[in-house]
Formats: C-alpha cells, sequence, structure tokens
C-alpha cells in the first residue's frame, strides 16, 4: 500500500519531552501547543510520535531524539494515548449485552495527554486503558491504594483515591484545563509506592 | 437453594430480577450463582502485590461508567459461569480475546449475591442483577442500577463502578 506522506507541519515549536521543568514562563504544558488532527487519508501505518504532530514513522524529527526519552514512561504512555487518535471514531461493535463499543474521542484523547502532561514526574507508573464507552482511565492501585482517574471528553477530570494510611477517601471532578492537579489528587499520588 | 434474591435492603428494590426476563430454562440470577465479567484488553487487569502474593485485578476501564448511566446502554454485561460448559468456556475466551489479537480472553469471577451486597450511604441497593440470556448465549446477565430515576452523577457511579470491580478476582483466584 503506498503510504500517505503527511505535509510537514513546518516551523511550529518542538520540545524535548523532558522540558517540563524549563518551560517558558507563563507556559505551563507541552499541550499549550495545539494537538493536531492526523490529517485525512492517514492509516493506522503512522506512528504519532510527539505532541502535535502526525507524521510517517520514519519521518526524522528536528531537534526531537528518540533516545532522549527510553525508558521515560510519560513519554511511553504519550505514545500510548496519540495512538488512539488513529482509532475510527463512532461504534466500532457491539459487547455481549449490545452495547456500542466506542474509542475515545479526540477531546478525551486532549483531554488525557494534558492530565499526562500535568503529572508530576515523580508519580509512579499508572495502567492506562480505554473503557468501552470511550473513556480513557488512569488507575494507581496498591495494597491499601486506590486511585482512578477518567476522561470523557467533557472538559473534566474525574477522580477517586482513596488511601487507608491517610484515611483519605475523596472524589470529585475538575476542569481539565486548570494549570494544576486537585490538591487531593497529589496527596493521594504521594502516597503510592513507586 | 434460595429461588429469590435475599440481598436486598429494600423489599421492592430490583423487581425485574424477580422475574425471569427472557425464555430461556435458567431464569432468574440466584444469590449463589457466580457473574463472570470477561475482559478482553490487557490493560483491563492490573497486578497487584502484597504478603499472601500476586492478585490479578480489573481496572476501572474493564466496567463502563456509561453501562450505568446511558439509556441507550443496558447495564454491564456478565456471564452466569456456572451453567457453562467448559466448552462455551473455551469458545467464549478465543471469541472475546480475537477482538484485539492478544490472546484468549480472561475470565474474573464474583458471586451475585456479593453484587446486590453494595449498598449507598443510605443503606439502599446499588446494583441489581437480571437475566439477560440472549439467541447466542443462554447465561447471560446484566448488571444494572437498581433505579432509573434519579440516577446518581457521573462521580457517584464512578465510585460505585470502583466498588464493583473491587468485588470480581480472576477466575481460579478466588
Amino acid at each position: 500500500m503506498e503510504r500517505t506522506t503527511a505535509p510537514f507541519p513546518g516551523p511550529r515549536p518542538l520540545l524535548p519531552l523532558d522540558a517540563l521543568s524549563t518551560l517558558p514562563s507563563g507556559l505551563t504544558s507541552t499541550l499549550d501547543f495545539e494537538v493536531g488532527e492526523p490529517p485525512s487519508g492517514i492509516d493506522a501505518s503512522l506512528d504519532a510520535t510527539t505532541a502535535g504532530l502526525f507524521l510517517p514513522s520514519d519521518t526524522p524529527l528536528p531537534g526531537y531524539s528518540r533516545d532522549r526519552d527510553l525508558g521515560d514512561w510519560k513519554s511511553a504512555l504519550r505514545s500510548k494515548i496519540l495512538s488512539y487518535f488513529t482509532l475510527p471514531e463512532g461504534p466500532v461493535g457491539k459487547d455481549f449485552a449490545g452495547n456500542d463499543i466506542l474509542n475515545p474521542s479526540r477531546d478525551t484523547v486532549r483531554e488525557s495527554l494534558r492530565f499526562l502532561d500535568l503529572l508530576p514526574r515523580w508519580t509512579p507508573l499508572p495502567t492506562v486503558g480505554r473503557a468501552d464507552d470511550g473513556e480513557i482511565n488512569f488507575f494507581w492501585r496498591r495494597t491499601g491504594v486506590f486511585i482512578d482517574v477518567g476522561f470523557y471528553g467533557d472538559g473534566h477530570l474525574y477522580y477517586l483515591a482513596r488511601i487507608d494510611s491517610l484515611d483519605l477517601d475523596r472524589d470529585g471532578m475538575e476542569p481539565i484545563g486548570a494549570p494544576v492537579l486537585p490538591r487531593d489528587l497529589v496527596v493521594a499520588l504521594g502516597a503510592v509506592e513507586k | 437453594m434460595n429461588p429469590v434474591p435475599s440481598g436486598a435492603v429494600e423489599p421492592a428494590a430490583c423487581p425485574e430480577e424477580r422475574e425471569p426476563q427472557s425464555g430461556a430454562e435458567s431464569g432468574i440470577v440466584r444469590d449463589e450463582e457466580r457473574l463472570s465479567r470477561l475482559t478482553y484488553r490487557p490493560e483491563h487487569v492490573t497486578y497487584r502485590t502484597d504478603a499472601s502474593g500476586v492478585h490479578a485485578e480489573l481496572t476501572p476501564a474493564a466496567v463502563p461508567v456509561a453501562d450505568f448511566l446511558k439509556p441507550e446502554r443496558r447495564g454491564a454485561s456478565v456471564l452466569r459461569i456456572d451453567g457453562l460448559t467448559v466448552g462455551e468456556v473455551s469458545r467464549l475466551r478465543r471469541q472475546f480475546g480475537s477482538r484485539t489479537g492478544n490472546g484468549d480472553a480472561e475470565f474474573f469471577v464474583t458471586g451475585a449475591e456479593s453484587v446486590r451486597a453494595v449498598v449507598d450511604t443510605d443503606g439502599n441497593r446499588v446494583f441489581c442483577v437480571i437475566d439477560d440470556a440472549t439467541p447466542e448465549i443462554d447465561q447471560h446477565a446484566l448488571i444494572r442500577f437498581d433505579r432509573k430515576e434519579p440516577l446518581p452523577n457521573r462521580i457517584t457511579a464512578r465510585r460505585y463502578r470502583d466498588q464493583l470491580i473491587a468485588l470480581f478476582r480472576r477466575c481460579g483466584e478466588e
């Protein structure tokens, strides 16, 4: 199959993925740069390599080194979540009950990427998955620890955090556009053993 | 065997689970039956380690909240595993697992009575377990909220969902 070559998006800011600690003032996240849509005609053989860029997987990216991010779980999860952009929208099947199986919407993917960028680097590795209603879910589970964060494309972060050792049991929702994470959530994440 | 679900705190809760909802022989779901949720994505399983070993558990993504909240969705799909033959279990594992090419699906199991025992802060039941035999799977059932109005908001529904997934254990590790 002939590979579709996406037009190079031209001079747009390319941040190293570990640049969160040195962002210019006023910029809180790499996702302050718009996350682009995959150009029409692009199929799953293309690799969403970094926020905002959808290029054939063999296209060299100026100023970006994959080697720099080897072993970085945030980069790995970013790639996984970005890959959801390539999934078809709308129902893709039915479960045994006849419920539609839905892929995450574009907005849900954007919200998840935003959250990933806001997560502190010391955060332990979560399990990230998509539910059949289109939710993208981040989950941390240890004995006595249960942290569930979900996105649905409605502009909000939904969370439930239960930490037995802190006698903490909170849930809620916050606009994902906020520059910081909910305090309860950060406290809970700080209690998760690596 | 108790023919009538006994987990109800409210006698009037979940009228649908007291009558067969299909013409299948399996009839209503009894308290002592085991229910199985099939997972077909590796990301729907997480592993927790403690002094007694490693435990496979469902992640929240394994059960969509919308299955309980959206009127166009019928509820969370489960199988009445005690009524399935070994051959049917193998077929469903292959059929469901092949959706993602990640190998066979896995069964996570809990008791119907445990699901019916989940209550809200007022002591009211949260979930019903309803017979839902289909032409393809006569051992199919649904887990739903016990009432359609008023439905809890998404924050509360997620909390109930998380209570539900905590009940399931991988088949063979119960």
